[in-house]
């Protein structure tokens, strides 16, 4: 419940607050977003298994986020755009998680429909 | 009560986690929103605001320059001697500072109207080279002093191509180009028409040369920078005109 009340927190101080991030680091954000996004996937697929763990989610969460922003930096500056790579990676796995989301919670219905 | 307050921590540290995506994810799409409104136009406005700053430079400058012109002209007018006025007057003549008249021609170079599918299309418009060629020819055969569309032609004057204009004296010109040539026009024309000679090269191009010869002709002043940065008075030669103003004096 907190953590949506967070969000929703987040989301009016983004919008109260006058500031926008220059066009320039709009990538370096958005490659955080997308490895953040990433980790909270990860970390509802492992809730649901029942093996979440709050110091691997942090360190995923903060870690991940910080290695792509950085990745996409090296890329900027070594001429190559090495944020495809994190692009693919995370993308790929959000699609596999969230694989594993529909796989359980329709076992889980059918189970339900059978037992009933 | 362990287990409460560890979940507690939890909760916590999910809410923060999740304010801060929150945060982020809001401000990204404010800011690309934003940004996609302003990023365009941004770099334009950028420039037009340069370009303005620079005109407003270029206008304060010009006006600077019309104090100091004046105030060359009211020293002139003052105590100096004829004799320095003269030297000073023959001195501008020769660098092309001072606007002359005289009898002389005018040529008149512009891009061929023939169709631009040729194969040797480029040869259709008027080049740097052609306009170099025309005033070459004028200089050899005595032309004293040339001007292009109102740019004087001196000893540091560049002609060069960029892109379909032609920089003259760092002021770009198209076509068509007007030389007004100083000097015998007899002379001047015939050097142009020789046969084999410049006039001869460009109209099977279907360039259009026009000559005439006139009786008065102005040819306006250099209007650029007469400062040398670089290049300073040999030291022996300082000293010997050093005494020849004396010796003026």
């Amino acid at each position: 419940m907190f953590p949506i009340i967070g969000f929703l927190a987040g989301v009016i101080l983004a919008l109260l607050i006058n500031f926008n991030v220059p066009p320039t680091y709009t990538v370096y954000l958005a490659m955080a977003i997308l490895a953040a996004l990433d980790s909270v996937f990860g970390a509802i697929v492992s809730t649901i298994k029942n093996t979440f763990k709050l110091s691997i989610f942090v360190t995923g969460f903060f870690g991940n986020a910080f290695i792509a922003a950085a990745l996409t930096f090296i890329g900027n500056s070594l001429g190559m755009d090495f944020s495809l790579a994190a692009i693919v990676v995370f993308g790929s796995r959000m699609f596999s998680n969230f694989a594993t989301i529909r796989r359980i919670f329709i076992y889980n219905i059918n189970a339900k429909t059978e037992t009933e | 009560m362990k287990n409460t307050n560890s979940s507690l921590a939890k909760q916590i540290t999910l809410t923060i986690i999740c304010l801060l995506l929150g945060f982020a994810i809001t401000l990204q799409f404010k800011s690309v929103r934003f940004n996609k409104g302003h990023s365009t136009n941004l770099r334009a406005q950028e420039l037009q605001a340069q370009l303005n700053n620079e005109q407003e430079k270029n206008a304060s400058l010009q006006e600077d320059l019309e104090e100091a012109k004046k105030q060359i002209t009211e020293l002139r007018s003052g105590a100096v001697s004829e004799a320095v006025t003269g030297q000073l007057l023959n001195a501008e003549r020769l660098a092309g500072l001072i606007p002359l008249t005289g009898p002389g021609v005018t040529v008149t170079l512009s891009d061929s109207k023939g169709s631009s599918s040729s194969i040797n299309s480029e040869n259709l418009i008027i080049h740097d080279s052609d306009i170099r060629t025309v005033i070459n020819e004028l200089l050899g055969s005595g032309a004293e002093a040339i001007s292009i569309n109102g740019e004087r032609i001196v000893s540091t004057s560049s002609i060069r191509c960029v892109g379909p204009t032609v920089i003259i004296n760092n002021t770009r010109l198209s076509t068509p180009f007007i030389i007004t040539a100083i000097g015998d026009s007899k002379t001047l024309e015939a050097g142009l028409i020789v046969k084999g000679g410049v006039v001869d090269s460009l109209t099977p191009w279907g360039i259009n040369i026009t000559i005439a010869a006139s009786e008065k002709l102005t040819v306006p002043a250099f209007t650029g920078s007469t400062t040398f940065k670089y290049a300073k008075i040999a030291e022996d030669e300082k000293s010997k005109t050093e005494e020849k103003v004396r010796g003026d004096n």
